[in-house]
């Protein structure tokens, strides 16, 4: 009997704009295994409640479609026909195909008529799911179903899931990123607690084999299944990708002339940036001169308080500047132009920001807690994320000495090695196939 | 000869629920099946039982509000409430005037607190039946422990309970005990002679259509192929047993399997799950907790049921679940507690006993994974059915 494998899309077929965190892991490992020709494509419609074929073709021209788009945004908006080309670009191809002649052409020349063309398109972000219409996914006896994505927000996506397991007899094997609305509800909104481990709960019954981002997602897992009474099934860690995207750097120009410390992540409660606040503050209290701090990440959950704080406290609010929206190639400048970073997070899954910055070179001042350490062990420092002082000790070494901030960077330049995706994707095939 | 019976009790028996009410019904059934005058009166806390029957007796308002103040302690304060309150004291004096019975048989001991003040105020010369379900002080212990009374009241009030038995049991011309350990712990602890075992049993149920449907639509709606059933009253041991036998680490069931709970232990459990528990939040994805039921309902469940479990650990009860068990013809996973009073019956086939909870999960396990949900006709637990198991206390009740 043929075994199939199959990848599930659904959380980036029907996504708009750039990919969150979880949506790059999806994309990178269905990208690897769209290129081995092996594997099959679906998405879960919650409407009708099937399973449906997936085109990944189609998602890989979007993505491109919208870096194209992303990358010199001012450049583009300025120019009508970069606009053109960049907006004809984002249209799916039937779309293309009955365009009339005469805007395929506007479009592809970039002539003035180029805002017509977007004002007919309509929003941008409003990407349609990539369906194969009306074709459902026909799993079958000793298929091999992965589930890279996180669906705790489609309640009934893993209910009917396991149904068709039990029917079609496949092997399920899903990637766990981390197990903290659980672990830590007092970092979430009230309902996520219940949602999370129930989701979590049918997800790992149902599962033959369980990916895990980190050794502490592992343990935390297992935990977990102790307490719920779950049989924990086979589990393997996998070290996801973190290669940089290839774009080139763009300055912010306020920042230019300005020597910074990075924080990059979401401006959510469990990011911890109140520990920034308060070491910041702390320094402006006993008159001590830190570089400035930049944080760049989009408003998240339960972050109105630091918000509030960043924003109106005098005595700080010029030492930090919050950036809510950077490219990825400005993002690319901040990490070359930083002095290093700090992340101050109270608990991961993995760490992302951690391991970009040490692909960039820089080092990190990091939270000594969950996955954290895991990413780079010695070649970074570390601080309790409930500690400023020690927080604003371990900045004030590093801003201070710059022999030793060096001696830090060569460090991490001799002995960081970033994990490609094609990496990642060969973990979770060595990982499949001895246990089909 | 025919005999005049008054039957006294804490609970009314009218549409009875918990196993206590199912066997004092049947006793009373029993003994006017046998064309004597029969009369059962309960002594109630008015605001616990909407539905009475006619003779029974609601305590006065200012008794109520001691119950309230002190709900552990409201079989005791029905009991005096027997002799103490005016109200009960003057209509049960009343109801034993005028039926002027020649046997007085008690379910559960409490009443006796007053009545045996109140049968010696009047020279009462007939017999006193000790009907037991339970070894009540050892019971309560454990209850008021649960509960966390302090130790010197705990202490006290249990005396005060043994005490009571051991009065009752000495007085009493016959004593009726649910199990031979029962038996044997009157016996020793409560100095009781003349001591007959009377099982729980249960009436032959018959499932309806209606009920049928609608239980197999609301299981096939949620995509439920397996039923592992527990039905119990909303006595403490009820929890306490399926807590240490079962808990709360469902995980172990697949998808596809429930334990149903059904009856007022199924509300005990409800309110004992916290919204920031982990366990807690996951356990309904494998337990429904279905609540207080109708009989109808309740046939069509036993009846739908793969397996029914039985994790009693402690207290007395009835034991009629056991009954209905092994009159279902379904597979059980029983503790040797919840099969006290059925020894006779163990070894049949689909029977699995254990005391220890992890076997009791597995056994659980194994039946839900097995393919055949084969029903296994038990034609000797006929034996359980209350119309052969009464006939022993008729016999001996006739000869008093």
């Amino acid at each position: 009997m043929n075994r199939q494998t199959w990848v599930d899309l659904t959380d980036i077929s029907g996504w708009r704009g750039n990919f969150t965190g979880i949506q790059r892991a999806v994309y990178n490992l269905a990208y690897h295994f769209y290129q081995d020709g092996e594997a099959r494509f679906f998405r879960y419609d919650e409407y009708s409640r099937n399973f449906y074929i997936a085109d990944f073709a189609e998602i890989i021209r979007r993505f491109e479609a919208s870096k194209v788009q992303a990358a010199p945004t001012e450049a583009v908006s300025k120019n009508p026909k970069a606009l053109a080309i960049s907006l004809y670009a984002t249209l799916p191809n039937r779309v293309k195909r009955k365009m009339p002649g005469k805007v395929k052409w506007a479009a592809k020349k970039g002539y003035g008529i180029a805002r017509n063309v977007k004002n007919r398109i309509g929003n941008l972000g409003h990407a349609p799911t990539v369906t194969v219409k009306g074709v459902k996914a026909e799993f079958s006896e000793d298929d091999v179903v992965l589930v890279f994505g996180n669906n705790w927000d489609r309640a009934i996506f893993i209910d009917d899931l396991a149904q068709q397991k039990v029917l079609r007899k496949f092997k399920l094997y899903q990637l766990v990123y981390d197990l903290i609305p659980i672990i830590g509800p007092q970092l979430f909104g009230v309902s996520l607690f219940a949602v999370y481990s129930k989701y979590l709960f049918e997800a790992v019954a149902a599962s033959d084999g369980l990916f895990c981002i980190s050794r502490s997602t592992q343990k935390d897992l297992e935990e977990f299944c102790e307490r719920v009474g779950l049989n924990t099934p086979p589990s393997t860690v996998v070290r996801l990708g973190d290669t940089l995207e290839e774009v080139k750097a763009r300055p912010v120009k306020r920042l230019e002339s300005e020597s910074f410390i990075l924080c990059v992540g979401t401006l959510e409660i469990r990011k911890n940036h109140m520990l920034l606040y308060y070491a910041w503050k702390e320094a402006a209290r006993q008159h001590i001169i830190v570089p400035k701090l930049v944080i760049v990440g989009k408003p998240g959950w339960l972050s109105e308080g630091v918000q509030h704080l960043l924003k109106h406290d005098p005595e700080v609010r010029s030492g930090i500047m919050v950036l809510n929206s950077v490219s990825d190639a400005e993002l690319r400048w901040l990490y070359e132009k930083c002095l290093f970073s700090v992340y101050p997070s109270v608990y991961e899954g993995w760490g992302l920001p951690i391991a970009e910055s040490l692909s960039y070179g820089k080092f990190c001042l990091a939270s000594n807690t969950s996955s954290m350490p895991e990413i780079a062990g010695d070649l970074i420092d570390y601080f309790s994320p409930y500690d400023s002082g020690g927080c604003l000790k371990k900045i004030l070494e590093y801003s201070q000495d710059s022999k030793r901030l060096q001696q830090k960077e060569d460090r991490i330049r001799r002995l960081y090695k970033d994990t490609d995706w094609h990496s990642t994707y060969e973990e979770v095939q060595s990982f499949v196939q001895p246990l089909t | 000869m025919t005999k005049r019976i008054l039957i006294l009790g804490n609970y009314p028996v009218v549409n009875p629920q918990h196993g206590g009410q199912k066997r004092v019904e049947a006793i009373y059934r029993a003994y006017k099946g046998k064309s004597w005058s029969v009369m059962y009166v309960a002594i109630i806390p008015s605001k616990f039982y909407l539905m009475r029957g006619k003779h029974d007796i609601a305590v006065s308002e200012s008794t109520m509000h001691a119950i309230e103040a002190q709900p552990l302690l409201g079989d005791i304060l029905c009991g005096e409430a027997v002799y103490d309150d005016p109200k009960v004291k003057s209509r049960l004096l009343g109801i034993i005037m005028r039926f002027s019975p020649d046997i007085i048989q008690l379910e559960q001991p409490y009443i006796y607190l007053g009545l045996k003040k109140l049968l010696a105020d009047i020279n009462y010369s007939g017999k006193i039946i000790n009907s037991t379900q339970n070894i009540e002080f050892r019971m309560k212990e454990d209850i008021y422990k649960g509960e966390g009374m302090p130790a010197p009241d705990r202490k006290r009030i249990v005396e005060k309970i043994r005490a009571l038995e051991k009065d009752l049991a000495q007085d009493a011309v016959l004593n009726v005990a649910v199990s031979e350990k029962d038996a044997t712990q009157l016996a020793d602890l409560l100095d009781a002679k003349n001591i007959i075992v009377i099982a729980n049993g249960m009436n032959q149920a018959k499932p309806e259509p209606y009920y049928i449907r609608k239980w197999k639509h609301y299981f096939r709606a949620r995509d439920v192929q397996r039923e592992i059933l527990f039905v119990g009253s909303a006595h403490q041991p009820n929890m306490t047993g399926f807590m240490k036998m079962v808990g709360k680490k469902v995980g172990f069931l697949p998808k596809h399997a429930r334990i149903v709970v059904v009856g007022g232990v199924s509300d005990l459990i409800k309110d004992s799950l916290r919204d920031e528990v982990v366990e807690d939040v996951c356990m309904p994805l494998r337990v429904e907790l279905l609540g207080r039921r109708s009989e109808g309902d309740l046939n069509a469940l036993l009846s739908l049921a793969d397996t029914i479990i039985l994790p009693i650990t402690e207290g007395g009860g009835s034991n009629l679940k056991t009954a209905e068990a092994l009159l279902s013809g379904k597979r059980i996973v029983a503790t040797e507690h919840a099969f006290r009073g059925y020894d006779a019956y163990r070894t049949l086939p689909g029977i699995d006993i254990t005391d220890s909870p992890q076997r009791f999960r597995e056994f659980i396990e194994r039946n839900v994974e097995s393919s055949d949900s084969l029903l296994l006709p038990r034609p000797e637990t006929e034996g359980v059915l209350w119309e052969h198991i009464l006939a022993d206390l008729t016999e001996r009740v006739e000869q008093l």
